[in-house]
């Protein structure tokens, strides 16, 4: 999980959601594994990442989490700018929480690219008897809105891996189909090993030469 | 007998409500009462008199708080209740004034926390019913009341998960109504993320003083004075004064208010970037003046390196000051910041500075780090060797002449291990930030370094380095990809290419460059 693999891409991706619907709790799952039954409330921004291997490719995933409650458009624009991927996640067993999926849907558009690939993620399924959403209503939501759609749980690990892999892999699909059509590969791809940290120059390689 | 204030070190005042905390994460633990017994209401009694029976008191205790001589003390809320002036300095008012609080946060608490249907009968049945939807109908407050109070209590829950004493549900049942009374008391702010974490410490330090007193009067008939400042039966009412008193300073970090004059920042930041247009909140101004202005004078290097990755201390830096540094430090050092934050005056100039100095102590890793190793030290920041260094570098860096400036400027130690860990800085959370400190724990810790000279020439090599060979090096590793390639990207490379000089002359540059840049690339949002 070190820093100091090579990569091809690095990819951000943005949690959003209200106050409570286990965002920092996902983020853990997916970056390191772990599941913190009281973790803190998110202030500000929090930040995680993990490297993963999408078919021939090294794929860093920079994920960024912030507070649920947190509306200030200088926060928010720092917050969304470079963002790839957005997971846009409600608490299945509060209806509020997806009541409010538009509103942060609008606000993500106002901020961020808009070609940004977007997952509604339904959290909490291990609480299923208190389930409040239909799966079928957010699916129907998802499609009518053309966002990825799942359901997790990121307290019994349920799904949260494919929940990233799926907008990890979807934000490859873009990205590369782009460079395609416009035949700019080296453009893109921010490739070449990566020294541990950016004070030695001896490790550098010159990875934009080619420009 | 110990002098309360006596230097950290020789310090072994009888009770230490942290040094408990340590062990059972509660304080107020179990002390074997009889053998300190008597000795322990004098040196209680002495501790009191020492620090309040002076006609220079208050400028003593002050200085006390400065200094990081309250660490053990068992007046600390006393000391903190003078400091954020919930007490008059006139020691003949400290009763009456203590009762007048006292009786209003009862009167506001009557208030707010009704239930309707205690006051139903009073009104028109028409109006007041569950499905009224009649602004003055009690149900319809109630129902946003409730709203509120779960917004609340979903943060209260979550406020120092790791220490029991916050588990307990009167706890959890104060710190609540307390900062329920204090939203419905500030229509305006509300209740906003983090003041729960600004109230806690304070409900906890009113709680080891009470656990001291009691420990102490077990003995004893202590003074007036003491009983009534320390009767545990006021901790929720001596909370909200000393929390409302702390939010009068504290109330525009959390405010959203967005001020739509921008005049303050573009004479601050001569090449604003595309996010700093538009409206602002006091917060944002604050951090990005306090990044802009007081790191580049002191820290011009620091300033560059954190400019050229595009770290907006925003993304950092609220945190540290919506919490006063609440989730940078263990609580013990945390008090004794406060302590000096406090004391310091009820204004918190010495936030700033404490921020620069936080800033200054890891600069040498952020220099030599990434964008994701930076972001990773800045969120996750590094277990501290001594809080009391960090705190007269707030101070010099404030005032030069009056404060001498801290011993330790050799080369720090663990560079290496910095280059080596920062990548795990990165992924580290609390819960494995206690792994980090048992490793950082056998480190030498780093000593504040504001530049030294083997790290600067160090710094210029790196720029040289990366100017000679025409290599994006620090952008290109950092800054992830982006949707709207084309143009940003091509953009970026301008940016790098082009980048030569040194100084405030490849600041200015780049900044020029990103600028248009931005706008005409990534930021609009080309495809």
């Amino acid at each position: 999980m070190g820093s100091d693999e090579a990569y091809n891409f690095v990819f951000k991706v943005v949690l959003i959601g209200e106050s409570g619907v286990g965002k920092s709790n996902l983020l853990s799952r997916f970056t390191k594994n772990e599941f913190n039954h009281d973790s803190r409330t998110t202030i500000g921004v929090e930040f995680s990442t993990r490297t993963i291997q999408l078919k021939s490719l090294i794929i860093k995933a920079q994920i960024w989490d912030t507070a649920g409650l947190e509306r200030y458009r200088a926060i928010t624009s720092a917050y969304y700018r470079g963002a790839v991927g957005a997971l846009l996640v409600y608490d299945i067993t509060k209806h509020l929480t997806y009541e409010s999926v538009e509103r942060w849907l609008k606000e993500l558009y106002d901020h961020a690219d808009p070609h940004i690939v977007v997952m509604l993620v339904g959290n909490k399924t291990d609480l299923g008897s208190e389930r409040s959403v239909p799966t079928e209503d957010a699916k129907d939501f998802a499609e009518k809105n053309g966002l990825l759609f799942l359901e997790t749980s990121a307290l019994e690990s349920t799904n949260v891996e494919t929940a990233f892999q799926n907008v990890l892999g979807e934000i490859h699909r873009k990205v590369s189909s782009k460079e395609v059509t416009r035949g700019s590969i080296s453009a893109v791809s921010l490739s070449s090993p990566v020294p541990r940290a950016a004070g030695d120059p001896e490790e550098k390689k010159p990875c934009c030469r080619n420009l | 007998m110990q002098h309360p204030l006596q230097p950290e070190g020789e310090q072994e005042t009888g009770f230490d409500p942290l040094h408990n905390l340590n062990r059972n994460l509660s304080c107020g633990g179990s002390l074997d009462s009889s053998t300190l017994s008597e000795s322990t209401f004098l040196s209680y009694r002495k501790e009191w008199d020492d620090l309040f029976l002076n006609s220079n008191y208050l400028t003593r205790i002050r200085q006390a708080g400065i200094n990081g001589r309250l660490r053990s003390s068992r007046f600390r809320s006393v000391c903190w209740k003078l400091y954020l002036e919930v007490l008059p300095e006139d020691k003949s008012q400290w009763i009456n004034k203590t009762k007048e609080l006292r009786s209003q946060y009862e009167k506001i608490k009557e208030t707010h926390i009704t239930n309707p249907r205690k006051a139903a009968g009073q009104q028109d049945l028409v109006v007041n019913n569950p499905l009224s939807l009649d602004e003055g109908s009690l149900w319809n407050k109630f129902f946003q009341d409730n709203e509120l109070r779960g917004m609340i209590k979903q943060d209260v829950m979550r406020t120092f998960p790791e220490m029991r004493y916050f588990q307990e549900e009167d706890v959890r049942t104060k710190l609540t109504d307390i900062l329920f009374c204090y939203a419905r008391e500030n229509e305006q702010l509300l209740y906003k993320q983090g003041m729960h974490e600004l109230l806690a410490p304070i409900v906890f330090v009113l709680h080891c003083d009470h656990q001291a007193f009691q420990h102490a009067s077990e003995t004893a008939h202590p003074s007036e004075e003491m009983m009534s400042l320390l009767n545990p039966m006021f901790q929720e009412h001596d909370a909200y004064a000393m929390f409302s008193q702390l939010m009068e300073t504290a109330e525009p970090w959390f405010s959203s208010f967005q001020r739509e004059g921008k005049e303050e920042m573009l004479t601050s930041m001569p090449f604003a970037r595309p996010q700093d247009l538009g409206p602002s909140v006091a917060i944002v101004t604050k951090v990005n003046r306090i990044q802009d202005q007081l790191v580049k004078k002191h820290d011009v290097e620091l300033h560059m390196h954190v400019n050229r990755l595009e770290i907006a201390p925003q993304i950092y830096g609220i945190r540290w000051v919506r919490l006063l540094f609440g989730r940078e430090f263990p609580l013990q050092d945390l008090l004794v910041v406060w302590d000096a934050l406090f004391a310091d005056s009820i204004t918190l100039d010495l936030v700033d500075y404490v921020f620069v100095a936080m800033l200054l102590y890891i600069r040498d890793a952020l220099i030599a780090s990434n964008f994701q190793t930076c972001l990773g030290l800045l969120m996750h920041y590094p277990p501290i060797g001594d809080i009391h260094t960090l705190l007269r570098k707030a101070l010099f860096l404030r005032d030069p002449k009056n404060n001498p400036r801290p011993a330790n400027y050799q080369f720090q130690q663990n560079l290496d291990y910095y280059k080596t860990r920062g990548a795990d800085l990165v992924n580290s959370t609390r819960d494995n930030d206690r792994n980090n400190h048992t490793l950082f724990a056998k480190t030498a810790p780093l000593n504040i370094n504001k530049v030294s000279s083997s790290l600067l020439s160090f710094g210029r090599k790196l720029i040289t380095h990366s100017q000679s060979q025409h290599q994006p090096l620090l952008k290109s590793e950092s800054m992830p990809v982006y949707l709207s390639q084309g143009e940003g990207w091509e953009h970026i490379h301008t940016l790098n290419l082009t980048a030569s000089g040194s100084g405030d002359e490849y600041v200015a540059r780049a900044s020029q460059q990103e600028h248009r840049g931005r706008s005409g690339g990534w930021y609009k949002g080309l495809w």
